[in-house]
């Protein structure tokens, strides 16, 4: 067996003839060439949606939950449509601005990458602020957190919706102070990426959201659930029947 | 017979053009799309966030209501994590990794709901008198 | 054989960079700001070896009250906080982070990286840890200690059923346990992705590491589940909610149906539930797969297809967790459905338990402590793994559902299976973490102590749950006629506790007198053992170049001895080397890497941290407020402890001075 040790590249340049090009010269390279960061980044988002499954699910298992038993104010009598989707509006701009911020700050353009943070932070805030409005004129015609399922399960999951978004206006506001610091050059392109792909998640989450919470009008697919076998026992009876007899 | 103990690596950082430990040349993904693709496509979405709107007041295309706004959706999704996310010009384990957990994601999700929907929904209402009773006479007892 | 020679894979680039040697080593302070791999692993070890025993005294508790009829040593109240908490506590706070031990130590060995992708997350995740198994048992302290099952099965879980704070202990415990346990599992998803040795393809990872990843992609799109099922809870009980109740009780005090759905905490959790039973075993998995080749001096037999095995159960984990509810009633169609997956996920596990047996087959054994406790798991994983098939048969799940039947398959596969294993690495890598031998004389008395002991315990409980007597009842009458294999239950857990005191015996006495290890004491073919041990704080003085699945045998033997496989030949930049080629390189470079790699503080390693430490503890603060007394402070329209508020500002800071750590 040959033992030669053999290195194949050492310093900087050595051995050229080599494909030369790679974008971050800053971040050294990985076994599998992805960042560790962005990997992780994508590990976490993957993660995410499981986290808005779950929430997704208890929503559409509600659904129609308050109808059923009469107990208002229904979605479709709060509901003010226009307004969500100006709100929808703002934020799927938000994420063209956020993309835009990438751009700029992959040439090297320091302002170009502070204004368009900027103006995406904005846009995230005008979101989030037109989701207090929204809560508060829900709160205002009857619908809090316990009054019944609707209001239970819409304001969780909006909610920790509005959290992910306020966590990434502080992160884009960070980014900017980094900024102003001098401390983002070309090289740190990766910083803002990660931010954006966090950012865009955000914004798909909504994007479903507002299909299926928003737009999917609620009359049918309580109709969907009544009309279904009604020989399949229902597990709320079980379990109470449990109850009753416990007591 | 040399082995690890006489393997030595370099110590700085290290040149360009190949990953360690990779059977393959790797490049970092970098085929962006400009500025221009960028607002075309917000264009196109705002476009589609419109229509979807619109046709939720049409009472003509209640029918259809459902499936038209699933499929806009899921659009709007795709291009978003395809373009703005730019995983379409990604390295491809990327792409496998996410598509991979919304697989899973949306088969567990989707039987958890099919499990409910196809129950009903009644109001138990004996039980909560049953509670309702026990309730009152365990206050009375305490009095 | 050619050793082939890549560029060091570098920390990551975000990561500060400086010699270790200038900072102390010695100390608490070193220990409470640590990022190195191996002493959180050493951190992550002993806290759960800590929890580990402190659960087992708890079922020795349980099993005196079992130990005769209408026995009254504890109260209903406080037995139901002991079964509670002795499930929590063995499955959240001692085989998890046991696992997570072994993954910080061995792993980055394993890759032949010097650290992992992200050394700080690292340690948030430890603490993190730390903090939620510690407020999950100051529930003793404040005398509310979780009682309602590990499964928190609603609406047991209510305010109606349960009003005092027991739950809420539970609950916010096992929500910060998750924190810990997501930030972990990225940090090695991303770690076994791209810190691997030049040469170490994914189909060269050792087979430990492959089942890393893997738990540690379940722990990702599991978790999250039971993440937004916690959650809800607590809305449920801090804000008057019913996710979880068909009922509530409104402000006249009048009982009226709420909509809400027990059955829902049931799919969510198990949705957790379920990955999380394969997320206790496969890092057991990986460890006897590790082992058995060692001490059978042959290569493990079929790896690829074990990897495959491997992922295989991990991805069927997630399409089975109905058949933890046949009994609630969900109809033929899921009932069917899932009763087949499960039945499915015995063939991978099937397939992983043939290729142990095949790999002993016709090798020379070596019959070592570690090889007898990897021997354990295979026995005794399979009689639980054979109990756990009769359960995706709906009639016969739904005559054992809530019978001591299924306490002896879990404890079969959890305890015959994954404590066995993990008792198996101890010994099998004592010598990796400290460079001594633990005894084999006092080794083998365990390992036959605690089979004998672990047989009388759970083995009679068969008997038991086929005669009917039920889980988590706190007596049994006289009349039953149990009262026979109750006691010999009892005698075995006693027996069990013998062999853990055996194991703390030869610790103790290895700490003494123990006997020198060397480097490589097993003569095992992984790359962890290609460095010194205990290895030094940056692991590899040069990074070692991985050209074959089993590299230290390959060299030792020659690649001929070792088997069939095809793997020589490395691939550099596209270009495949055969064996012994050797490609242009000019010599005087090599020379100038040799010069600067004997340099020792030419090692970049990063920084020691306390941000790490901050964060976690401002989470754990943030949750004893939800716990605690404290005044609340109103913030718009809700009012917040103010504890909870501090908690959050602290793990804000800690957050932020971790992100902006000075970059020279």
């Amino acid at each position: 067996m040959a033992t030669t040790a053999i290195d194949v590249r050492t310093a900087h340049g050595a051995g050229g003839g080599h494909v030369e090009e790679h974008g971050h010269s800053e971040h050294p390279p990985t076994s599998t060439g992805m960042d560790h960061r962005k990997l992780l980044m994508w590990a976490f988002l993957t993660s995410d949606t499981m986290f808005f499954g779950s929430l997704i699910a208890t929503y559409l298992t509600y659904r129609g939950r308050a109808e059923d038993l009469g107990e208002g104010p229904y979605p479709s009598e709060i509901f003010d449509i226009p307004f969500t989707s100006v709100s929808a509006f703002v934020l799927l701009m938000s994420s063209l601005t956020m993309v835009l911020a990438l751009a700029a700050i992959q040439k090297g353009n320091q302002r170009g990458l502070r204004i368009w943070l900027l103006a995406t932070a904005l846009l995230g805030s005008m979101f989030v602020g037109g989701q207090y409005f929204e809560f508060t004129e829900f709160v205002h015609e009857g619908l809090g957190l316990t009054t019944n399922m609707f209001g239970s399960s819409f304001y969780v999951l909006t909610g920790f919706h509005g959290a992910h978004v306020t966590i990434g206006v502080i992160w884009l506001l960070t980014l900017v102070f980094v900024s102003l610091r001098g401390g983002t050059t070309q090289g740190d392109s990766l910083d803002v990426e990660i931010a954006g792909l966090y950012w865009h998640f955000v914004d798909i989450v909504w994007i479903v959201i507002f299909t299926l919470v928003y737009l999917i009008p609620y009359e049918e697919v309580a109709d969907v659930g009544a009309s279904e076998a009604a020989h399949l026992i229902s597990t709320f009876g079980r379990e109470l029947s449990v109850i009753n007899g416990l007591w | 017979m040399g082995g690890h103990n006489a393997a030595l690596h370099g110590a700085g950082p290290t040149g360009p053009g190949t990953k360690p430990g990779t059977d393959h040349l790797v490049t970092d993904g970098h085929g962006h799309p400009g500025e221009g693709v960028y607002i075309r496509i917000a264009i196109i979405l705002a476009i589609v966030t419109a229509i979807e709107v619109a046709i939720y007041y049409v009472d003509a295309l209640r029918p259809l209501l459902v499936p038209t706004l699933l499929v806009l959706s899921i659009a709007k999704f795709v291009v978003v994590v395809g373009y703005f996310m730019h995983l379409k010009f990604d390295d491809s384990r990327y792409r496998l990794m996410f598509i991979a957990g919304l697989v899973v994601v949306f088969s567990v999700i989707g039987a958890l709901i099919a499990m409910f929907w196809t129950d009903q929904y009644y109001v138990p209402q004996e039980a909560l008198e049953t509670l309702q009773q026990a309730r009152e006479a365990e206050a009375e007892a305490a009095e | 054989m050619a050793s082939i020679l890549y560029p060091q894979p570098q920390l990551q680039g975000g990561t500060q960079t400086v010699a270790r040697p200038r900072h102390s080593t010695r100390g608490l302070w070193s220990w409470l700001t640590t990022v190195d791999h191996k002493r959180i692993g050493i951190l992550y070890g002993v806290s759960a070896f800590a929890f580990f025993l402190l659960a087992g005294l708890e079922a020795l508790v349980i099993r005196m009250q079992l130990v005769r009829p209408e026995n009254s040593l504890v109260g209903e109240q406080r037995y139901n906080e002991l079964f509670t908490m002795h499930g929590t506590t063995m499955i959240f706070l001692a085989v998890m982070p046991l696992g997570s031990a072994f993954f910080n130590y061995i792993v980055p060995l394993q890759l032949g990286a010097r650290d992992v992708a992200f050394p700080r997350l690292n340690a948030f995740s430890f603490w993190t840890f730390l903090a939620g198994g510690l407020i999950l048992n100051l529930s003793w302290l404040a005398n509310a200690a979780p009682d309602q099952g590990w499964y928190g099965y609603a609406p047991l879980t209510s305010k109606f059923f349960s009003p005092g704070d027991n739950v809420d202990y539970w609950a916010l415990g096992l929500q910060v346990l998750g924190i810990a346990s997501l930030a972990a599992s990225f940090n090695f998803i991303v770690t076994i992705f791209n810190m691997r040795a030049p040469g170490m393809t994914m189909m060269r990872l050792p087979i430990f590491c492959w089942s890393t990843l893997i738990v540690s992609v379940l722990i990702v799109m599991a978790f999250p589940a039971i993440t937004i099922a916690l959650a809800l809870l607590s809305f449920d009980r801090f804000t008057g909610t019913s996710f979880f109740a068909a009922f509530n009780v409104a402000a006249d005090g009048a009982i009226v149906a709420s909509g809400g759905d027990p059955l829902l905490w049931q799919h969510l959790f198990w949705v957790f539930g379920h990955p999380e039973v394969y997320i206790l075993i496969l890092p057991a998995f990986g460890i006897v797969s590790e082992i058995i080749p060692v001490f059978s001096r042959k290569p493990l037999f079929g790896y690829a297809v074990m990897v495959y095995a491997i992922a295989a159960i991990a991805f069927l984990g997630f399409g089975v967790w109905v058949h933890h509810m046949f009994t609630t009633g969900l109809g033929p169609t899921p009932d069917a459905i899932f009763s087949g997956s499960t039945m499915l996920i015995a063939i991978p596990t099937g397939v992983k338990i043939l290729n142990w047996t095949a790999t002993m087959w016709g090798g020379s054994l070596k019959f070592t402590t570690a090889m007898l406790f990897a021997i354990g798991l295979v026995s005794q994983f399979t009689i639980g793994g054979l109990s756990g098939v009769m359960h995706a048969v709906v009639p016969v799940d739904t005559h054992h559902q809530d019978t001591y039947f299924v306490v002896a398959h879990f404890h079969y596969v959890l305890f015959g299976g994954s404590i066995f294993a993990l008792f198996g690495g101890i010994y099998y890598w004592w010598p990796k973490f400290t460079g001594k031998l633990l005894d084999e004389g006092l080794g083998k008395i365990h390992f036959w102590i605690q089979f004998v002991g672990f047989n009388l315990a759970f083995f009679p409980m068969h008997f038991l749950g086929l005669q009917g007597m039920p889980r988590r009842y706190s007596g049994y009458g006289r009349e039953s006629g149990w009262w026979l294999w109750n006691a010999v239950s009892t005698a075995g857990a006693f027996l069990i506790a013998l062999g853990i005191l055996v194991f703390l015996l030869n610790v103790a006495r290895t700490f003494a007198k123990g006997e020198r290890a060397g480097d490589n004491p097993w003569d095992a073919a992984t790359p962890e053992w290609m460095t010194s041990s205990p290895p030094p704080v940056y692991n590899f003085r040069q990074i070692p170049t991985i050209s074959h699945r089993d590299p230290l045998w390959v060299e030792k033997y020659g690649a001929e001895a070792h088997g069939d496989e095809q793997e020589l030949d490395v691939t550099i930049a596209g270009v495949t080397l055969a064996k012994g080629e050797v490609p242009d390189e000019a010599p005087v470079e090599q020379a100038e890497t040799r010069v600067q790699a004997d340099d020792e503080f030419d090692i970049h390693l990063p920084n020691p941290s306390y941000y790490p430490l901050l964060a976690s503890i401002g989470i754990g603060m943030a949750a004893l407020g939800l716990l605690v007394a404290n005044p609340a402070l109103p913030i718009g329209a809700i009012e917040l402890p103010s504890l909870t508020l501090a908690g959050l500002l602290v793990m804000v800071t800690g957050i932020y001075g971790w992100s902006f750590e000075p970059a020279g």
